[in-house]
């Protein structure tokens, strides 16, 4: 690995540590009471349904939004805090507000998540040029460098964004619903790429979702959270009711149909 | 033909154009893909306040024009990062404001002034040697900060929630970027006009993304039709004896159709939904 791989000072600290946090926006209560501790290595896939606050909990790992009580560290200090930038966060926003006629090439915009580690008034130099390259190939899209964003697929986007938040050789790695709109085929891919990241590059994943049945097939640890973080551990532990109820509410019927869950959700419960 | 460049005035026009030109096409780039025409249009009105206290006073409307400016950009930035009015709602406010206060200022003065209604239309061959020191000291200002921030601009007007994500002052950078747009309009109203600048600032990079789909080649070509379009429309305005802003500006608009009949990305998207719409 280079100089600038994936080391840390202080390995024995968790990753990620929230300590009863409270999150408010605009007088109204988003994040109520959170605990969640991520312990190196881990890959957590975080559930819930939309409005959750599942971004939220996103952007307050990421020192985006302070918490209006509790504590967040990221290896082991407030994000704010985090010397270095933030280069050691990789993040991959919901599919992002993005124009896709925007003149710029694939190779430029992974380049732009180098921008953190190169500093203000400075200009990307070979090292830099060589991490965007190995980023590149990591999500397999070394082919495509030189092609405008506006020209990729929903998917070959996604891995694009991927490799922007690699090309700053994060050692966590933070993913807000990057499945959105894609069909079955497009989201197994999605997570066999960062099963792989996760097993070669030593990274720390922590993704959201609402997409309880792919997520558990992949991750190590499963969160759900509805406004406030209810049940955390290992997939197989969690399997069944306790999820499908996080998910939907604890008015929600299922029943199995193949490997299917079919889900029914009372609808005057959800509103 | 080129006798007229030995008039001085002439000679002033000439330089004025060009370095708006170039300006507006710099700073263009960014209001076109960030999506900020409106911004500029609002923070154009309110250099009219600026410029109308000017003259009150009697100081030279350019510096008051910048602190108007200034801080209708500022204010709109900061109403709006706060998230409890939208943008457009913002703006609509702020530059019917400063607007009115521009009416108020001449309702104190004695008498009508011409100057002001020159500010308000422009009038390139009015250009004089202080004007275009201090044009010449804003758009060298403007330019040195887009060369130094280059790469941060072009990353909060991409995608400014990652920007921030990655750690860049993604607030401070898009004050940044309202305070060069308003530098901007006020190096450029005195020849193009209040009313008008803003079209100036749009249509030469409007017209160069039509013909590229790479940043860097966007804003040279954006630059080269900007200039253009200010040079041609400067010797179309003396020969036709016609207002300098309205010729400048409609001949980047003509440019800007133009690109658009020959846009090889028209073409391209025009392709791609067809094929979608097949296979939909």
């Amino acid at each position: 690995m280079t100089e600038e791989g994936f080391v840390t000072e202080d390995v024995s600290s968790p990753v990620i540590e929230l300590e009863h946090v409270y999150v408010a926006y605009h007088e109204r209560l988003i994040l109520e009471d959170v605990s969640l501790q991520v312990e190196r290595g881990q890959f957590v896939g975080v559930l819930g349904p939309n409005g959750s606050g599942k971004t939220t909990l996103l952007r307050a790992i990421l020192g985006l939004v302070r918490p209006t009580r509790g504590q967040v560290r990221v290896f082991g200090v407030p994000p704010w805090e985090l010397d270095g930038g933030r280069s050691r966060i990789g993040y991959v926003p919901q599919i992002a507000d993005i124009d896709s006629r925007f003149p710029i090439h694939v190779a430029d915009v992974v380049m732009m998540g180098r921008y953190g580690r190169i500093g203000l008034l400075r200009r990307p130099g070979l090292a830099d040029r060589e991490a965007v390259r190995w980023a590149l190939a990591q999500v397999g899209m070394e082919a495509l460098a030189d092609r405008q964003i506006g020209e990729l697929s929903g998917g070959q986007r996604q891995r694009v964004f991927v490799a922007r938040a690699l090309a700053a050789k994060p050692e966590l790695l933070l993913l807000d619903e990057p499945t959105t709109g894609f069909d079955v085929a497009m989201t197994e891919g999605l997570y066999q790429l960062l099963h792989q990241l996760h097993r070669s590059l030593d990274l720390t994943l922590l993704l959201v979702s609402h997409d309880v049945g792919v997520v558990s097939q992949f991750v190590s640890q499963v969160a759900c959270l509805s406004g406030r973080l209810m049940v955390h551990g290992r997939p197989d532990e969690l399997e069944g009711e306790g999820l499908l109820e996080c998910m939907y509410g604890p008015e929600t019927m299922f029943f199995g149909h193949g490997h299917v869950p079919h889900i029914i959700v009372d609808k005057e419960h959800r509103h | 033909m080129f006798d007229i460049l030995s008039y001085t005035f002439m000679q002033r026009a000439l330089a004025s154009s060009v370095l708006i030109g170039v300006v507006c096409a710099v700073i263009g780039v960014y209001v076109v893909l960030r999506g900020l025409s409106f911004i500029g249009a609002g923070i154009a009105h309110a250099s009219f306040g600026g410029v109308a206290l000017g003259f009150l006073l009697g100081f030279n409307p350019v510096i008051t024009a910048i602190v108007f400016c200034l801080a209708t950009a500022w204010g709109i930035g900061f109403v709006t990062r706060r998230g409890e009015v939208k943008e457009d709602t913002a703006i609509g406010v702020f530059f019917a404001s400063t607007m009115a206060l521009g009416i108020l200022f001449i309702g104190l003065m004695q008498g009508y002034n011409v100057d002001l209604f020159g500010y308000l239309f422009g009038s390139v061959l009015a250009v004089t040697a202080a004007d275009l020191w201090i044009s010449g000291a804003l758009a060298l200002t403007v330019l040195l900060v887009v060369g130094l921030f280059y790469k941060e601009l072009l990353f909060i007007t991409f995608d400014p929630e990652m920007a921030q994500a990655a750690g860049l002052p993604a607030a401070q950078l898009y004050f940044l970027l309202l305070s060069l747009i308003a530098l901007t309009i006020v190096l450029s109203i005195k020849v193009v006009g209040i009313i008008l600048v803003s079209a100036l600032i749009v249509t030469p990079a409007a017209a160069a993304y039509q013909l590229t789909d790479d940043f860097r080649r966007m804003m040279v070509l954006s630059v080269f039709l900007g200039t253009g379009s200010a040079l041609l429309g400067l010797f179309l305005s003396y020969w036709l004896n016609i207002a300098s802003g309205a010729t400048i500006v409609l001949t980047a608009t003509v440019i800007f159709f133009l690109t658009a009949l020959l846009s090889p990305r028209r073409r391209r998207w025009r392709l791609e939904e067809a094929e979608l719409f097949e296979e939909g």
